[in-house]
């Protein structure tokens, strides 16, 4: 028994050598889930420019601050088709959205003073909204924002709307309110 | 509580020392374990003809005087022990050393060992079907912060965490203790004592901490034992849970006991709705071998395995502060379903977790005894979240913990009753986040070396003791980051620092039946990785944390007084402390939110300020006639953050535990009936901007046991237990619970017990 006893007191010292000497660098994570960017792209029905709405924050939750970008300008009274895009350090992910669709769904939340429609233009395979693609039609000029929200596991059958997500529940994946000017 | 449970063998008793002559005559001595002559402290001694007890010291010592001359019986208890008497004649002032025996299967000593509290022991076994959290709460002073049914962690006078560490069988539990919704992965069968100790008995302990930590510790094995077994089948009717648990064990030369523990449980039920993903399994094991080499050295080898499987509550994972408000005005959580399941999805926990203790002990000669340990512990921690794809089962956190310790102690008996103790501890801790997660960690990876040196001299002399100690920690850290800004980089920051201990307690023996006690202690706290590392936000809590890597050690000064009363029917104690903390690190709110991607959240950073804790516990316990019991146990504690100006979050409210214990008929024929009320107040300290939601309203529990032993044939034994837990169904949330926010707490719970001993 004492010279198990020795035996393993010796293999536990072995460890504590073993452990000393291991010191690897840590692997950087491929942050493919992470999203990084959110872009919405109105192409005009008439003819009016295409207007885009971009959100960037490559480094994630830390590091530096996002960025807005707009390009464009969004004319009163017209109509657009909406694309939404989210982008990963890894490429977009929207692909990975639309076939996943059942799970996740977009919602648009035009603020109040802002004379904007959006409709739903997309279905997922149950045939309930999904939002990659949208319709947006401006009233008259003005200023506000909208607030673009990727929710995921949300309970399409809950009674949410476009503009009022509350009622899915669900998990947010992406939230980025845009300024908007209408001209 | 079920005293007569506890089986404690007289063994022997030895007159050793006789003196003096006529009069009314003294007897004192030293009560001590048979095993291991360790003193049982707090053993009561009861002098039944002249209807006068007292209670040991700390250091099992006691003290009757005035005793007349003639026949007398005395009765010796350990800890709520069976009362054992032994009758002999009383001629002149004696002095005893008694050595008591525990039989297996008994039980826990709910002591706050330093304190002198007034101890009322319970049988652990009969609670082990509950988590490890729930038998610790029953100790006075001790509340659980917890995350819903998935985790709890010990609160001991307001601390908790980073700052009231965990032995496990004389190894600090190592893992990922940081977080507040991590458990202790211990098996709470393997557990046969709980105790929170301060103090100088806490210095001896390694681990963070800024005065007390808890002792877990299986039941020692005996030489002189034969083979015992036990097999216990709980069922819970809340979430249909099964627990089994069998042990074996054999006495001898080499000494054995294995234990295998199963669970599984699943869905729990508030009184209105099904708690979705909540269910829980668990398979563990425990294997303790004892070799008595001869009367002067004996050798332990440990090991213990424990894996579980822990669902969190569907409803309680969101995105950001927008899906927390609507969660906070919801009735019922998201994702409740109408149906009971057995079925663990995301967000969950899987946690496995290795301990390997080897120790050795060896007397050269009664006055000396030396112990070698090594413990080794592999902890390994997978947070699996929902997320995107197929990813919900890539984990989200994955962490690998390795850590070993040697230890080297030296006690030394320096004359009745003084004695000196010296360990000096080496720990080395490698942590590593397992790659394949896709998200960067939100602690780093790290090595950490800690070299610490122990002394305590203890004097234990009649009515006046005293106990010093000292502790000094050199703990050096490598944190291996990730940056947060583009390109990624590895950086390696080193950190070094060096943290004293010291504690001084006193204690008088006023009358036999009042004592007094005081200690002061100075500790201080080197900051842990995740106060100077993590980087990231956490999830359920809805804030992301950032931590300083300029942050300094912690300083605390708690200074503790307690009073302890016992008469032969009634035990009254009440303990005060105040502790204030310097540099004490909290997380702190910054006025600007953190905009992300899923919008805005608050943004918490580590900070050091000052910290003012002080509060009150009081315990009572009267026995009015033979078959009643009656217990009542108190707990104050208030916390101030003085750099902010505010109270400390998650400081228990006050809460009050009332419980009347009555066994019908002769206690031999083996019944008892327990009626328990928990009543916690509203935490009315709190700044409404220190939380999302104020603290939830106050409540009371009522629990209900009924228990029953049966005594078979050749020395077996069946015990049935039947009780229930939140037996009016009270719907309520309690301020730990880290999912109130979300849900009520569970509601009520009939469990039966069986267990069959031979």
């Amino acid at each position: 028994m004492s010279n198990k006893f020795l035996l393993l007191l010796s293999f536990a010292l072995l460890l504590v050598v073993t452990a000393c000497v291991e010191d690897e660098d840590p692997i950087i994570e491929n942050e493919e889930e992470l999203i990084t960017s959110v872009t919405l792209t109105l192409f005009p029905n008439g003819p009016q420019e295409t207007v885009t709405f971009g959100f960037s924050d490559p480094d994630g939750d830390g590091g530096a601050a996002p960025s807005f970008s707009t390009t464009g300008t969004l004319q009163a009274n017209a109509s657009y088709r909406g694309m939404v895009s989210f982008g990963s350090p890894e490429g977009s992910i929207d692909a990975e959205i639309l076939a996943e669709g059942e799970e996740h769904q977009i919602f648009y939340q035009v603020s109040s003073g802002l004379d904007m429609t959006v409709t739903y233009n997309d279905v997922d395979a149950q045939n309930q909204p999904l939002g990659l693609n949208v319709n947006v039609t401006t009233g008259v000029a003005g200023t506000g924002s909208l607030t673009v929200t990727l929710l995921h596991e949300p309970n399409k059958a809950a009674g949410a709307t476009i503009g009022n997500p509350a009622p899915a529940g669900g998990s947010t994946d992406a939230e980025v309110t845009f300024p908007v000017s209408i001209q | 509580m079920a005293r007569w449970m506890f089986r404690c063998f007289f063994l022997a008793l030895l007159p050793a020392i006789v003196w003096g002559q006529g009069g009314p005559v003294t007897v004192s001595g030293t009560v001590l374990g048979e095993h291991d002559l360790e003193p049982l402290g707090y053993a009561t001694v009861y002098a039944e003809k002249s209807g006068r007890g007292v209670q040991a010291d700390s250091a099992g010592f006691f003290r009757l005087t005035g005793l007349p001359v003639g026949m007398e019986t005395l009765r010796f208890s350990h800890l709520g022990c069976d009362p054992k008497s032994l009758s002999f004649r009383l001629q002149r002032d004696t002095v005893l050393t008694v050595l008591l025996h525990h039989h297996d299967n008994y039980t826990e000593t709910a002591t706050v060992t330093a304190r002198n509290a007034a101890t009322y022991s319970e049988q652990l076994d009969l609670r082990a079907t509950a988590q490890l959290g729930d038998a610790l709460e029953r100790l006075t002073g001790v509340s659980s912060l917890r995350t819903g049914t998935a985790a709890a962690k010990p609160i001991y006078d307001g601390l908790f965490g980073n700052r009231l560490s965990i032995q496990n069988n004389g190894v600090a539990q190592s893992g990922q203790q940081w977080g507040n919704d991590h458990a202790p992965e211990i098996d709470s069968w393997v557990a046969a004592y709980i105790r929170v100790v301060e103090g100088v008995e806490a210095l001896r302990y390694a681990g963070p901490t800024v005065a007390a930590t808890v002792l877990i510790e299986p039941a020692p094995l005996r030489e002189d034992e034969g083979a015992a077994g036990k097999v216990a089948y709980g069922f819970q009717s809340n979430g249909l849970g099964h627990t089994l648990n069998a042990r074996l064990s054999r006495g001898g030369k080499t000494a054995y006991r294995l234990s295998a523990t199963g669970k599984v449980r699943g869905d729990q039920r508030t009184p209105d709705y099904f708690l979705r993903n909540t269910g829980r399994r668990e398979a563990n094991a425990a294997l303790q071998l004892t070799r008595f080499h001869d009367a002067r050295w004996t050798s332990h080898l440990y090991y213990s395995i424990f894996n579980a499987e822990i669902g969190v509550l569907r409803g309680s994972h969101i995105g950001n502060l927008t899906d927390l408000q609507l969660a906070i005005d919801r009735e019922a959580p998201f994702f409740t379903e109408e149906n009971f399941s057995y079925d663990i999805g995301s967000p969950r926990q899987t946690v496995s977790h290795h301990l390997l203790k080897a120790e050795t002990e060896f007397r050269p000669n009664p006055d000396n005894r030396f112990n070698f340990r090594y413990g080794g512990q592999l902890n390994d921690r997978k947070e699996f979240d929902v997320r995107r794809g197929d990813r919900d089962d890539q984990a989200a956190l994955s962490l690998q913990q390795w850590n070993h310790l040697l230890e080297g102690t030296w006690h030394r008996e320096l004359g009745t009753g003084r004695h000196l103790d010296a360990s000096l501890q080496y720990e080395l801790t490698e942590n590593d986040n397992q790659p394949g997660t896709g998200i960067l960690p939100l602690i780093p990876d790290y090595n950490a070396q800690r070299g610490s040196a122990y002394l305590a001299y203890h004097h234990e002399k009649a009515a006046f003791q005293y106990h010093l100690g000292l502790r000094y920690d050199r703990q050096a850290y490598e944190a291996i980051t990730i940056s947060r800004d583009l390109p990624r980089r590895i950086e390696r920051f080193d950190h070094l620092f060096h943290t004293l201990g010291g504690s001084v307690e006193a204690r008088w023996q006023l009358t036999p039946r009042a004592s007094l006690r005081t200690g002061v202690t100075l500790r201080q706290r080197a900051p842990q990785i995740n106060e100077l590392y993590s980087q990231g936000l956490h999830q359920g809590v809805s804030g992301i944390e950032e931590g300083d890597a300029t942050l300094a050690p912690e300083r605390s000064l708690k200074t503790t007084a307690g009073l302890v009363i016992t008469t032969a029917s009634t035990t009254l104690s009440a303990n005060v402390f105040v502790q204030p903390i310097q540099d004490f690190i909290f997380l702190e709110p910054q006025p600007e939110f953190r905009l992300t991607v899923r919008g805005a959240f608050p943004l918490f950073l580590y900070r050091a300020g000052d910290a003012l804790l002080y509060g009150s516990n009081l315990q009572a316990y009267w026995q009015p006639a033979p078959r009643w019991e009656l217990d009542g146990r108190l707990a104050v504690v208030y916390g101030t953050n003085r750099s902010e100006g505010r109270p400390l979050v998650f400081t228990p409210p006050a809460n009050l535990r009332l419980a009347v214990h009555f066994h019908p008929g002769r206690v031999a024929a083996g019944w008892q009936i327990s009626l328990e009320s928990l009543l916690v107040a509203e935490q009315g300290r709190l700044d409404p901007e220190q939380d999302f939601l104020p603290p939830p309203p106050a409540y009371a529990l009522l629990d209900l046991a009924l228990r029953r032993d049966l005594a078979l044939p050749s020395n077996r034994t069946l015990h049935l237990r039947l009780s229930a837990q939140n037996l009016l169904n009270t719907a309520y949330r309690d301020y730990l619970d880290r999912q109130r926010y979300f849900a009520d707490a569970p509601g009520r719970n009939v469990e039966l017990q069986v267990s069959y001993a031979w």
